[in-house]
């Protein structure tokens, strides 16, 4: 009871305020600005490109005309010159991007030169490169008698369709949408663990400088304060994730509605096997903070401790990613079970791979273990902790806080 | 007994802050645990409360061992004092009367009452740091009396208080005890002690060096002083059988066993006496001649 009446003001603390309201709202337009910004760059990088070509052989312009055949390759508008004079003036009135000289000698030289407004276009300069090599190749074939036709089986690209098998069944899933799904999950994760975590830290240190520990000490156990306050800022974040995530799937499902083709297989699943690794991870990782705002005086002194925590968290953050693209192996499983690590990686092969409904339990059922463990220990040291004053303690004293009855 | 300490202890690293204390604080009275700061006054209160476990002994509270439905009759003001600086006044009264067990409908009612009382109703939706501190601090005695407790543990509850709000607050506890409260208090002036306590403990480097009711401790351990102001020769003064005198040109002070009428048989021929009086011994005196110099700078503090 007393828990909940913590919990309760608490959580009205962090969400009556306006930084709470603020990020609530703008997160989902910043992620979709940061989502929307690389293909709108994209899009401009895409954009057409007048190109002016003094080709003598008269071959090279008929290719370049041709419509774009692959991904990587821009659109192109050519127009024929007659002179460098002419291409330098369009050039000049920036009626041309840039001015392709083709030698007569180009297939055996096998050397053109690209006059450019904007020498690092490097697209432009590949979609050329690789049209002329185009030509060349071609080329070359036809010299050795291949015929047409064997020649387009020759030139014609390969398309590699990635395909997941789960459980001896095909899933319609890529690599690029099951990166992108960790990605959304991971960054969430990390970033509700590191701003909620810095927030019950601030409550937990305000408590102390504020001297109001003295007065809840007298009225409520510090379990229960501990209890109260990890409720309360734990469902703050909570909240605001449920909110995002309530967005984001409903922008999920929307966009299926008219794109079914990013449909991914099991969704909800994994959605849910998110939820229940946020809550466990979220629990795991505050009582950390919560200890180190139990310990110290100062926001300095917070300061100064907070470094070895990003770290901890940071650390299986950052290696799931460099890990992410190697297959399964022994090292990915065993930080699946580790449960400072579990959190991110058992999310990792909840969507790449497909661990039994066992493993899954197994691991989280682990992190929870370790939470309440964590929890015991922590309220220990937060009990003494909340009225020590003075120099920082020392790990033994720490030691000796915990083995106090 | 409403509480009672046996034979507590508390060290902290090296450091004895509390040795083999025993207390008994009766019902309806207002005991003072007094001494110089570190004589170990805050950190019992704090085992009494339950904030500290003491390495031995033990505390009960109407009979009981201290425990959350125990703290629920507990008014409690902590020395150094604080509340969340950003929060509502009322939002915070609400909180800390609902942690004391009040139904939240009843802790808003209760709180607004006392805001009212103290003057400070216009302020119930400000937010504490926009308080002046003595308004804060009668916030914070609020805080105390909002759950209607039977026992008051206040700890230096005049430190840091201009005289008049001083002087609001010992009216408070006195009409506190009035009601059959029972206020437990710590201070390091003794005057103030004076004053207000039925029963005192003087404490020094954590021991007990006395407890019991104040005019008990008078009687027994307070020198009886007379002061003569008077004209003549003082050697007649001298003559007067004494443990301790101080002698001017015109006055003097000293500690006897005589009655004031013995005393002015024995000078009354031999001086003019303008004015004589007995003075009733201070608690510093008592704790100075108990402790010896180590109570000196009691007031000092």
């Amino acid at each position: 009871m007393k828990t909940w009446i913590i919990t309760k003001f608490e959580l009205k603390r962090v969400v009556k305020k306006k930084w709470f309201i603020i990020s609530t709202v703008l997160t989902p337009v910043f992620v979709l600005l940061y989502a929307a910004f690389p293909a709108l760059v994209g899009k401009l990088s895409n954009r057409q490109r007048n190109l002016g070509i003094i080709d003598p052989t008269g071959r090279i312009i008929e290719f370049m005309r041709a419509p774009s055949r692959e991904k990587m390759e821009i659109p192109l508008k050519v127009k024929k010159i007659g002179s460098r004079q002419e291409g330098f003036s369009l050039l000049a009135k920036k009626k041309l991007d840039a001015l392709l000289v083709v030698p007569a000698d180009v297939f055996t030289s096998r050397k053109v030169t690209l006059y450019m407004r904007n020498v690092g276009d490097i697209t432009l300069v590949s979609t050329v490169k690789t049209r002329i090599n185009r030509v060349i190749q071609r080329d070359k074939l036809r010299k050795l008698g291949i015929k047409e036709e064997v020649l387009k089986e020759i030139l014609a690209g390969v398309k590699v369709e990635t395909l997941k098998v789960e459980k001896g069944k095909v899933k319609k899933e890529t690599m690029e949408s099951s990166f992108t799904l960790y990605m959304i999950f991971a960054i969430l994760l990390f970033m509700g663990l590191i701003g909620y975590g810095q927030i019950l830290l601030r409550r937990v240190l305000e408590d102390k400088r504020f001297r109001v520990v003295e007065i809840l000490y007298s009225s409520a156990t510090p379990t229960q304060i501990f209890a109260g306050k990890l409720l309360g800022v734990g469902l703050a974040g909570i909240f605001q994730l449920l909110f995002w995530l309530m967005l984001g799937v409903g922008a999920y499902l929307y966009a299926i509605s008219y794109f079914p083709q990013f449909q991914l297989s099991g969704f909800f699943p994994k959605f849910i096997i998110f939820l229940l690794f946020f809550f466990a991870g979220f629990f795991l990782y505050s009582t950390i903070f919560l200890t180190v705002g139990s310990i110290v005086e100062t926001e300095e002194d917070a300061q100064h401790l907070l470094g070895p925590i990003m770290m901890i968290i940071s650390f299986p953050f950052a290696l799931s990613f460099v890990l992410f693209m190697t297959p399964d192996n022994w090292i990915k499983v065993a930080l699946a079970y580790f449960p400072y690590t579990a959190p991110f990686f058992m999310m990792m092969r909840a969507i790449l791979s497909s661990p039994s409904i066992l493993e899954i339990v197994l691991s989280l059922l682990l992190v929870f273990l370790t939470s309440l463990a964590s929890v015991w220990v922590s309220a220990k040291i937060f009990r003494v902790g909340m009225l020590h004053t003075g120099a920082k303690p020392t790990l033994s004293q720490l030691w000796s806080w915990v083995k106090e009855k | 007994m409403v509480i009672e300490v046996q034979g507590i202890s508390k060290s902290f690293g090296e450091v004895k802050a509390v040795d083999s204390l025993s207390l008994s604080i009766p019902r309806g009275v207002v005991y003072g645990i007094l001494g110089p700061n570190g004589a170990g006054k805050t950190t019992t209160l704090r085992m009494i409360l339950g904030i500290l476990k003491p390495d031995e002994g033990k505390v009960s509270i109407m009979g009981r061992p201290v425990d959350v439905s125990v703290l629920s009759r507990i008014g409690y003001l902590p020395e150094e004092r604080g509340l969340y600086p950003k929060e509502k006044v009322l939002d915070v009264l609400v909180y800390l009367g609902e942690l004391k067990g009040l139904p939240k409908g009843e802790a808003k009612a209760k709180a607004l009452k006392y805001l009212e009382e103290f003057g400070l109703s216009s302020r119930a939706f400000s937010a504490i740091e926009e308080l002046s501190k003595g308004m804060q601090q009668k916030l914070q005695f609020i805080s105390v009396l909002l759950h209607g407790p039977d026992i008051l543990i206040l700890d230096e509850p005049f430190s840091g208080l201009d005289p008049i709000n001083s002087e609001i607050l010992r009216e408070r506890i006195m009409d506190e005890r009035a009601k059959g409260k029972t206020v437990l208090f710590s201070t390091h002036i003794l005057e103030q002690a004076e004053k207000m306590c039925d029963y005192v403990a003087l404490i020094s480097k954590g021991k007990k060096v006395v407890d019991g009711k104040l005019s008990e401790i008078k009687a027994k351990y307070g020198k009886r002083t007379i002061k003569i102001e008077f004209e003549g020769d003082g050697e007649a003064i001298k003559q007067i059988p004494h443990s301790s005198l101080r002698l001017y040109e015109r006055f003097a002070e000293l500690e006897t066993e005589l009655e004031v009428n013995d005393v002015l048989r024995l000078i009354i021929d031999k001086v003019k006496v303008q004015k004589v009086e007995r003075t009733e011994p201070s608690l510093n005196q008592i704790y100075i001649s108990l402790v010896g110099g180590e109570g000196e700078n009691l007031d000092n503090n």
